[in-house]
């Protein structure tokens, strides 16, 4: 019977993706995106892979509507998942448990960790981890790098013979009696093995001195040997505590001899020694038949693909097998723990959702094996590095599926198991938190009924763990789904721009910034792009799952720059792209005709119109771009001319005379500035779209471009004037600022002619709180603190790009005060009379007060979040009229004018 | 969450039509956001110098319709009530250009100028604020000790063509015990006091 016969929803999938009517479309993208004004490309000069797809989501459906078959989106492509784009408008996402692609030189590959030689050592032809290996002599027999100068290398005390290879094996015969040393190159690290082909004649000590750069290594008190940073201390590698088995082990978990092996960390000359010392009684063993195979160390990333056993109680991270059910008679237990990134899924119906396994030996082969294995949800949090047996995380059997076939060794070939776990990832889907799955025997007491899979480490990535899940995404009206970043149209003097380009680039996390030194490059890194339709509209769809964490602030938010390019120009825009989160996202996953967004413009805290970024981009003879958001630039307010500066403790003000000063005017909002904080420049069209396009495998690496940040000079202490503060003697405003509150804060851009202008903005956090009372008509200033950075694109030519003044944090707050001009409500319905008391303004969603940032050579627009960590209050000491009233409280709905004078 | 004991009972009404004439459709009533924008607002008030069993009225808490109609205000009660604190009563009233608003009393809000009766709410809100009426909604405080009692909002239950909604509206009101400096409001207004004395 074939697999399939015994899935019976596995019917609904659709079919694997072809060639068809996509490729020429894809062809014409990649010319499209590659004949640029500056580039200096010539579109035949480039490589195409030749495959369906397309470059973004409405793209990829309407191609896949015409050719009946599923294209790929391209701009989805992550290491770890591939998405599809259905006929019939759904989407596949197909989600591996590691890595199965990289990018090398910026060009998508696929993981091949076989073996070459290559400036005198070995290295894998393409895997995620900067391993060599030796090719003999003395030297470390293996060095694992990890950037930042950080790398983990093991020697051995004698020198080594020439090693042979076969596939991402390096064999080294001899060097220990009647034994070899074995290296083998895995996709995100590598294993060293000693394998001894015969019983050793007298008791086996296994010295491996260890070279660290930047590293510390220990042993944790479960055994397991972990690899930390020595200046951040965060853990960067782990493995379970070493074991020996024989060679009938080696074949099934029912058979042979395995044995935990001693190992100790000593101190030698150049650094520690991993001392392994394997049980001399287990070796001389007459049961013990041989080889028998010493597993003394695993260095690769934490993983999320791992089993446990009662053979192997810590979790096996690095093992190319997984291994779940029953042996041993009945009285050992395995269970296979798995994770996959399906953030992307919320809020989406789950049409069809497989977990792929491959089976390569169970007990026995057949339709029905023992009760056969079941996968279940798991419910609490558990980590690779801290998994054991007597520590497993809670599961549920809601939704749990049990496959009882069996494959493999020893009567029948390996297999690919298909588990319907549409139940489990609908609840994920649905909000339930995503910890991953846990295979186990559908029945524990069984005598023996298990089956190991192929894990991520094994030799051939795609036969590791793989979700195929095909679903449809929630839409809103508008087309976004909620892993939508950005939407917007393209046009020239008002005119759309069909076809445009639209390229999402993440800023690196500010820490990585903040520690460049002067001329210091980063890679660019894009994250989504987009082609315009017919009516240059155009949508971004970001997966946070495959964000790169240097690119990932702690709160989880993305700083984004958009190029936006027609065939000869392009325009720049800068925004912090942010995550509903806690409760808010909880609050809003519940509202079933909702589609809850993963991005948004608006605070984290926020639900209501939190959405993707919506820009309006006209490349026109008036550039400009509109953000369509209720604190967009275009409602910042002009702070007006700066007044004289003033020290509130020591200066005493006049009150403000209702009878002379001038009425407070709704229509003195700053238009004029809202459209100077959204001008832009235009400049040719650059190299972005060519280096985006190689990114996503659309060209060679011969002809990619590879662009970098590069940091410049930094500027401190830079005057943000962002709020205006009225009262009186016998009400005295305070504003108070607290930790948490956000700042957007404007970005100038200096195009290659020199100009400068608007860049969009960045969010900055406050990570200090300040308050300050006595006020009376005044505008408040904080400092803040920007840096310059270049854009630079190299490949045969290096062509440098703009510069854009970007915001780095605070600098201090409520460190400067000028007067305002006082202005009175005469509208007495706004007005209300108080005669004793404190007014508190703390919290409006959305609502902000506005300013702006003197950058030195271009005034920005600086906002700051008015959220329940700030607030502007008014004590009340004499008779008072309080006015700026609205349906909001006492403030006008932008909180620049609150204010309060004499009755 | 503690029930209001009224003491102003809600006027009896005809509910009308709303404008596309369904009868499931009536206005929500907006109270503490916008209805435009969604942006919501969190008040804070803290009284100096309260007492036990005396009243404390409140107003200038704007309401308004999402569209045209009328809705009933059937009940207020308090959110996370502490130390004693009571609601006495509620009221509402349009605005004018007669009166102003209603800062802070110590009166009933019957000798404030409000009804005895909270009428319909009928005012819409309005795309131009500037020459829109909207009504204003009076809420009486008290307490049941000399201690520092206070209130993290108000949730109201009002009826909308037939159909009973809520609105919650963060409003935290603190009345403060003579001299309290322990609690954080409090401390803050009788400092702020003592410091414009010395001015």
């Amino acid at each position: 019977m074939a697999i399939e016969d015994l899935h019976p929803r596995r019917s609904r999938r659709t079919s694997r993706p072809s060639s068809g009517l996509a490729v020429g479309a894809v062809l014409l993208l990649t010319a499209s995106l590659l004949t640029t004004a500056g580039a200096g490309v010539a579109a035949g000069s480039v490589a195409v892979e030749v495959t369906a797809s397309s470059p973004d989501r409405h793209s990829a459906l309407e191609a896949a509507k015409r050719g009946g078959s599923p294209v790929e989106i391209w701009s989805l492509r992550t290491e770890e998942s591939t998405t599809y784009a259905n006929p019939d408008g759904s989407l596949r996402t197909e989600l591996f448990s590691g890595p199965v692609r990289i990018k090398d030189k910026g060009v998508w590959g696929d993981i091949d960790t076989s073996l070459v030689e290559s400036g005198g050592v070995l290295r894998p032809q393409r895997a995620k981890a900067d391993l060599e290996i030796s090719t003999g002599g003395n030297g470390a027999v293996a060095r694992l790098s990890r950037g930042k100068g950080r790398s983990f290398g093991v020697r051995w005390a004698k020198a080594l013979p020439r090693p042979t290879v076969a596939g991402n094996v390096a064999t080294y015969s001899g060097v220990v009696p009647g034994g070899d040393l074995v290296v083998t190159a895995l996709p995100t690290g590598m294993a060293n093995d000693v394998v001894l082909r015969e019983r050793p004649t007298r008791p086996l000590e296994i010295r491996l001195p260890l070279a660290l750069s930047g590293l510390n290594f220990g042993k944790d008190a479960s055994g397991r040997l972990k690899l930390t940073d020595a200046s951040a201390g965060g853990l960067i590698a782990s493995a379970p505590q070493p074991y020996m088995w024989d060679a009938a082990a080696q074949e099934s978990p029912d058979s042979g001899r395995r044995a935990a092996v001693t190992t100790a960390v000593e101190k030698g000359e150049d650094g520690p020694v991993l001392v392994l010392k394997p049980d001399p009684a287990f070796l001389a063993d007459p049961a013990v038949r041989y080889p028998v195979t010493v597993d003394p160390w695993t260095t690769l990333a934490l993983k999320t693909d791992t089993f446990i056993s009662t053979d192997y109680p810590t979790a096996q991270n690095a093992a190319t097998w997984l291994h779940a059910g029953k042996f041993g008679s009945g009285g050992k237990t395995a269970r296979t723990y798995l994770q996959f990134g399906t953030t992307r899924l919320a809020g989406s119906t789950i049409n069809n959702a497989d977990l792929r396994l491959w089976n390569y030996k169970s007990n026995d082969c057949g339709t029905s094996v023992g009760s056969g294995i079941q996968v279940r949800r798991v419910t609490g949090a558990w980590s690779p590095s801290a998994l054991q047996l007597t520590a497993q995380p809670t599961t549920t059997g809601t939704n749990a599926v049990t496959l009882a076939r069996a494959a493999g060794d020893p009567s029948c070939a390996e297999a690919e198991m298909y588990y319907s776990i549409e139940g489990i990832v609908q609840d994920w889907a649905d909000g339930a938190a995503n910890y991953g799955l846990q295979l186990r025997a559908a029945n524990e007491n069984d005598a023996t009924n298990w089956r190991m899979y192929r894990s991520s480490e094994n030799g051939d990535p795609a036969k590791g763990p793989k979700l195929i899940v095909d679903y449809t995404p929630p839409t809103r009206p508008d087309g976004t789904i909620p892993e939508s970043a950005v939407t917007g149209v393209a046009a020239i003097d008002g005119q759309p721009v069909p076809g445009a380009d639209v390229v999402a680039t993440a800023w690196p996390r500010e820490e990585i910034l903040d520690g460049l030194a002067d001329g210091a490059k980063v890679p660019t890194q894009a994250i989504g792009v987009a082609k315009a339709d017919s009516q240059g509209r155009f949508i971004i769809d970001v997966d946070p799952d495959a964000l790169p964490a240097d690119y990932v602030a702690d709160d989880g938010s993305v700083d984004v720059q958009l190029a936006i390019a027609d065939a000869t120009r392009e325009v720049r825009w800068n925004y912090t792209a942010t995550r509903p989160v806690g409760a808010v996202a909880t609050a809003m996953t519940a509202l079933a005709d909702v589609v809850v967004p993963l991005w948004s413009t608006a605070p984290a805290d926020v639900s209501e119109n939190s959405g993707p970024a919506t820009l309006s981009v006209d490349l026109g003879s008036s550039p400009r771009v509109a953000e369509n958001r209720a604190d967009s630039p275009a409602a910042w307010i002009d702070p007006g001319p700066e007044g004289e500066e003033i020290d509130p403790d020591t200066e005493v003000q006049p009150d403000p005379d209702p009878e002379t000063e001038p009425e407070w005017q709704d229509d003195s909002l700053g238009v004029d500035a809202g459209a100077r904080a959204s001008a832009v420049a235009v400049e040719d069209r650059s190299d972005v779209f060519t280096m985006a396009a190689a990114q996503y495998g659309m060209a060679a690496a011969s002809a990619a471009r590879l662009c970098f940040t590069e940091a410049r000079a930094r500027h401190s202490g830079l005057q943000e004037r962002f709020m205006e503060a009225h009262g009186w003697s016998g009400a005295k405003a305070k504003v108070t600022q607290q930790y948490g509150v956000d700042h957007q804060l404007g970005m100038g851009f200096k195009d290659t002619a020199g100009r400068w202008s608007a860049g969009g903005s960045r969010k900055v956090d406050l990570t200090a709180s300040a308050e300050r009372g006595g006020l009376t008509s005044v505008w408040v200033y904080n400092k803040v603190n920007y840096r310059d950075y270049t854009h630079v694109c190299t490949s045969v030519t290096t062509v440098i790009g703009p510069t854009e003044r970007r915001p780095t944090g605070v600098h201090s707050l409520l460190t400067k005060f000028t007067k305002a001009k006082p202005v009175i409500f005469k509208d007495t319905r706004k007005c209300t009379t108080y005669t004793g008391g404190t007014y508190t303004k703390t919290r409006g969603k959305n609502a902000t007060v506005s300013g702006g940032v003197d950058l030195g050579v271009v005034n920005v627009s600086a906002q700051s979040g008015f959220n329940s960590s700030s607030s502007i209050s008014w004590t009340v000491t004499k008779k008072t009229r309080l006015c700026g009233n609205t349906i909001d409280g006492w403030a006008d709905p932008t909180s620049r004018i609150a204010e309060a004078h004499k009755y | 969450m503690r029930t209001l004991t009224r003491l102003i009972l809600p006027m009896v009404m005809v509910t009308a039509t709303t404008a596309t004439g369904c009868a499931g459709e009536g206005p929500r009533l907006a109270l503490g956001q916008d209805p435009k924008t969604g942006e919501t607002v969190a008040i804070t008030v803290a009284l100096p110098n309260t007492r036990a069993h005396r009243s404390y009225s409140l107003g200038s808490w704007v309401m308004c319709l999402d569209r045209p109609g009328s809705v009933t205000i059937d009940r207020i009660d308090l959110i996370k009530p502490q130390g004693g604190m009571v609601l006495q009563a509620f009221s509402s009233r349009p605005q004018s250009r007669t009166h102003e608003m209603l800062g802070n009393a110590e009166q009933p809000l019957t000798e404030l100028g409000f009804p005895a009766r909270s009428p319909a709410v009928t005012t819409p809100c309005a795309e131009e604020e500037r020459n829109t009426v909207h009504t204003e909604l009076g809420l009486q405080y008290g307490k049941t000790g000399d201690a520092t009692a206070s209130a993290e909002g108000v949730h109201l239950t009002y009826t909308s063509a037939g159909r009973q909604r809520t609105v919650d509206f963060s409003l935290t009101v603190e009345l403060c015990a003579p001299g309290d400096m322990i609690t954080r409001r409090c401390e803050d207004m009788y400092e702020e006091m003592r410091r414009a004395e010395e001015e």
